[in-house]
């Protein structure tokens, strides 16, 4: 590791400088700054972009759906209306019904919490992890980037599908939150890795120099100088994680590997297949349907807020939004960091 | 149709049907251009196994055939699902002598290499099924040729007769040629864990048939049997080749029914798929003798319970349950009790009309609440608890994967909760179930079979011995008069009198044994009745369900009997019906 700092420096200006701030910056202040800096501007650059729009609508819609929806719908159950009604022909059950007579709609509405559910839990797990891990590795470096390297390396080579399916197996996880984390066992591993180079060449700008001069502690670094220059990144990848465990979800309990107890659309979705005989001709192909555009919407809902938080890496953009220069303008785009830490 | 006249273009690929079938498909693909009308027509049907795979040693259980060999080996008998008996095939006649079982073979069968089928094709048969730990062992003490045609099984002690057909007569393949597989017997006499272990991993391929048919190609794609003209049945035949397709999944043998590329198959489909095949496609069911019902977990508090078992048997609907899982795939047996639904009125005769059907199509709540009441139950709120303010809970473990199940389940667990129960589907992965939670008894409720299966399960003493002594599956749900294994302790069960007032105690296991050995007609009569009662009224499974097997048969070129024919009540029905000449080619 690159040690630059004088000891002696170090202590005095570190109480010196806890001295200044404590009279001039209230923590409401420190909260209003962090706002401004990042969630007001970057949430302002990335309004501008209309996909991001468009996909948190979607979003909120879904939240929506899976909140208020939940109350204001009916809950499916059997024998709720007429058996294998079609789309459209009453009020009743809108999307029509199963072959045994439960509410498609229904169906969809109230699997939307759980799903809903596992997209946060898997998410945040999958990049807290990458982010705690990624950004230790890359800023410490030595034996305990060597270690977690190798750690996220493991968990990288280690087929994803097969081990989710014999951990659904043997865990048989009946909470969303449990799923969402098993689904994004070893996602985290390849975000891990990428947020470690990013963190290769932050740590080495002035301003984290300066931090480590002054001989602010590690954890302070990460969370007050590193962290936040990587979070647009961090939410791309959010979203990202969120669509595969989306996908993977879905997957699983359409191959009867997750249990049928939790509602989800793969479970529709695997019904209307082996049930309802959706694509032998039965005439089901809605129930298929249904499951599978609310799929598709909240996937693309995802894909488009993450394409659109891309702006936000821009700093061009960000600061002729916000109206004020960066503190690091000159900086390089080439953020090629060397995979060796240096010594 | 044939592949005569199919638009074979479209709808076989004919590159992978000729590799498959070489020159006898190209025989079949000619005809693709102007059917040859002489009703030489290949009848094509369908397995989901891979042709090459499969082989023909019935004491082998991988691969082992699903269809073809229906056709390519003589059954000793046939067992009629409308009859409710066997129909004699290669064993033409059977009689129960003093301690003895004595069986006559078929003339005029002969094995494709020439030789005749005799008395020791049947004793090896028979012998390597005893050899190999197969029921028959346990009644029989040796089996004799006496000569060229007559087999007899000396038998250890008494047994019942009918017990003695389904095991050696049932499901039971002329497969087995003395002068090929006679060496295992004697493998037997010196080393019996190395024949054992040789007999059940032998893939037995390349066939010896001396049933109508035998192999004439197999490939990927396909395996093709060609007639043979020495078997007795062959006149029947007006079709020289059987084809059986190979798909893969129920949703591929469909589209394939839909497109007009099977003349005959057996595969599940809902009804609103049923109704979308054309309309030259003719469904046929037989009775599958299992089906879905509850195994309750008998020492738990509420399942334990008669009362509450009862209150289960009335709230729930059985013909809605079946209408949601598809009523083209199963039925709603009459009577929930030890004894197939087409079987009931057969064996109970007069005392049918003293059983308890608990609401077939109805939901009886009153009854189920005033049972309830009786017992000490009462409801809080609309939850009902026990004496002890507990609330009845009543989860139902399912296999995720049985989708048919599931829905099923699910319908259960609403009118469970629609009642005051507190109930939801505790889905769960299949080997993990069968593996650990239904051994272990860690379930309070659970979807099981409540039937045997087979041909057997006609006969009460199967169907009962299923539910009162020794599940199939392994469930430990501890009901008392169970056999150890399923952690009872085959103790006596106490349950009201079927005539009358007052109670019986009687002990399951000892009058099933009793079933199990006499000859008398009347006494096997009287012991399944009264043991039916047990299970009709203590409910050790509650039976909800029973499965139907469906045959689907092409009629457009094909002639068949009339729908429900009792012709067509014998496993499998297209296969049955070639060999009866019920099933010929008219086009």
């Amino acid at each position: 590791m690159k040690h630059t700092e004088s000891k002696t420096e170090s202590e005095d200006e570190f109480s010196f400088g806890a001295a200044q701030s404590d009279v001039e910056v209230t923590t409401a202040d420190r909260l209003r700054d962090f706002y401004r800096e990042f969630i007001y501007k970057p949430g302002l650059v990335a309004w501008e972009d209309n996909r991001t729009r468009i996909g948190a609508t979607i979003l909120a819609v879904y939240v929506f759906v899976g909140t208020v929806g939940t109350w204001l719908y009916r809950s499916p159950s059997t024998n709720q209306s007429e058996r294998s009604l079609q789309p459209f022909q009453t009020m009743e059950a809108p999307l029509g019904t199963t072959s045994s007579g439960e509410d498609v709609l229904a169906m969809a509405i109230h699997a939307t919490p759980e799903m809903l559910i596992m997209i946060l839990s898997g998410g945040i797990f999958a990049t807290a992890l990458a982010v705690l891990i990624g950004t230790v590795a890359g800023y410490k470096g030595g034996t305990t980037d060597r270690v977690l390297t190798t750690f996220s390396d493991v968990a990288m080579s280690i087929p994803g599908l097969p081990l989710i399916m014999v951990l659904a197996v043997v865990v048989s996880p009946e909470r969303a939150v449990v799923i969402g984390i098993l689904i994004t066992i070893n996602y985290w591993a390849g975000l891990a890795r990428s947020i470690r180079s990013q963190v290769l060449t932050i740590r080495e700008h002035s301003y984290v120099e300066a931090s480590r001069t002054m001989g602010v502690s590690t954890p302070r670094i990460l969370l007050k100088d590193v962290i936040p220059n990587i979070m647009p990144y961090v939410l791309v990848n959010f979203a990202n994680a969120a669509r595969y465990v989306v996908f993977a979800s879905v997957g699983l309990y359409y191959l009867g590997i997750l249990p049928t107890s939790v509602a989800n659309w793969g479970i529709q979705l695997d019904n209307a297949y082996s049930q309802a005989g959706a694509l032998s001709g039965g005439g089901t192909m809605y129930q298929l349907a249904v499951p599978m555009i609310a799929i598709m919407f909240l996937a693309l809902g995802l894909i488009l807020l993450a394409q659109g938080m891309d702006r936000v890496f821009n700093p061009r953009v960000r600061t002729r939004l916000a109206g004020e220069s960066e503190s690091e303008t000159e900086d390089d785009e080439d953020a090629a960091a060397p995979t060796e830490v240096m010594t | 149709m044939t592949n005569n006249n199919r638009g074979c273009a479209s709808h076989i690929d004919r590159r992978a049907f000729l590799q498959v079938a070489g020159a006898s498909s190209a025989v079949a693909l000619a005809g693709c251009t102007g059917g040859n009308g002489t009703g030489d027509g290949t009848h094509v049907s369908y397995t989901n196994q891979v042709p090459t795979k499969i082989q023909y040693n019935p004491l082998n259980p991988t691969s082992y055939s699903q269809y073809s060999h229906y056709l390519l080996f003589d059954r000793f008998a046939n067992f009629n699902f409308a009859k409710g008996e066997f129909i004699p095939y290669l064993i033409q006649n059977w009689e129960f002598g003093d301690g003895t079982f004595e069986m006559t073979v078929r003339d005029g069968v002969t094995w494709e290499d020439g030789d005749d089928v005799t008395a020791g094709d049947v004793a090896t048969q028979l012998r390597l099924a005893r050899l190999t730990g197969g029921t028959i062992d346990q009644f029989t003490d040796s089996v004799e040729v006496a000569d060229d045609r007559t087999v007899v099984l000396e038998l250890a002690g008494d047994v019942n007769p009918r017990i003695v057909e389904f095991n050696a007569l049932g499901q039971r393949f002329m497969t087995l040629k003395e002068s090929e597989f006679g060496k295992y017997v004697e493998m037997f006499e010196d080393d019996a864990e190395k024949a054992q272990s040789e007999i059940q991993s032998h893939a037995y391929k390349d066939v010896t048939a001396n049933g109508p048919f035998t192999v004439a190609e197999r490939g990927n794609q396909q395996i093709l049997l060609e007639k043979r003209d020495d078997h007795p049945d062959s006149g029947n035949i007006n079709f020289d080749q059987v084809a059986f397709r190979y798909l893969d999944g129920n949703t591929a043998v469909h589209q394939a029914i839909g497109a007009n590329e099977l003349d005959s198959v057996m595969v599940f489909a809902p009804p609103n798929v049923v109704n979308n095949f054309p309309d030259h496609i003719r469904m046929e069911t037989i009775p599958g003798k299992v089906g879905y019902g509850l195994i309750p977990q008998h020492d738990h508090e509420h399942t334990g319970d008669r009362a509450v078992r009862q209150a289960i048997a009335h709230v729930l609907d059985r013909e809605t349950i079946v209408k949601n899982v598809g009523e083209t795939l199963k039925q709603a047996p009459p009577l929930p009790v030890g004894i197939p639904s087409d079987d009931q009125e057969r064996w109970l005769g007069d005392a049918y009309d003293s059983f308890e059907d608990y609401g077939v199509n109805e939901r009886q709540t009153d009854d189920a609440e005033q049972i309830l009441l009786d017992a000490g139950y009462s409801k809080d709120g609309d939850t009902w608890v026990d004496g002890s303010g507990n609330v009845v809970e009543l989860p139902i473990t399912v296999p995720s994967g049985w989708t048919d199940w599931v829905t099923a389940t699910q319908t259960i667990v609403d009118q469970l909760n629609d009642f005051g129960f507190e109930s939801q589907v505790d889905s769960r992965n299949f080997s993990a179930l069968n593996g650990t939670v239904w051994p272990n008894g860690d379930f309070i409720l659970s979807a099981g079979g409540w039937l045997p299966g087979g041909g057997r399960a006609s006969f009460p003493y199967f169907s009962l011995h299923h539910q009162l002594l020794e599940h199939y599956r392994g469930f430990t749900y501890n009901y008392t008069p169970a056999n150890e294994n399923r952690g009872g302790s085959n103790g006596d069960v106490t349950v009201p009198s079927r005539t009358g007032s007052g109670t019986m105690t009687v002990n399951p296991n000892d009058r099933l044994e009793e079933l199990s050995e006499t000859s008398d007609e009347a006494t096997t009569r009287e012991i399944s009745i009264e043991q039916a009662w047990v299970t009709n009224v203590d409910l050790p499974v509650i039976p909800v369900m029973e499965k139907q097997e469906q045959a689907f048969l092409a009629t457009d070129e094909w002639s068949v009997p009339e729908q429900g024919s009792d012709v067509s009540q014998v496993r499998w029905p297209h296969l049955w019906l070639i060999r009866q000449g019920e099933l010929q080619y008219d086009g």
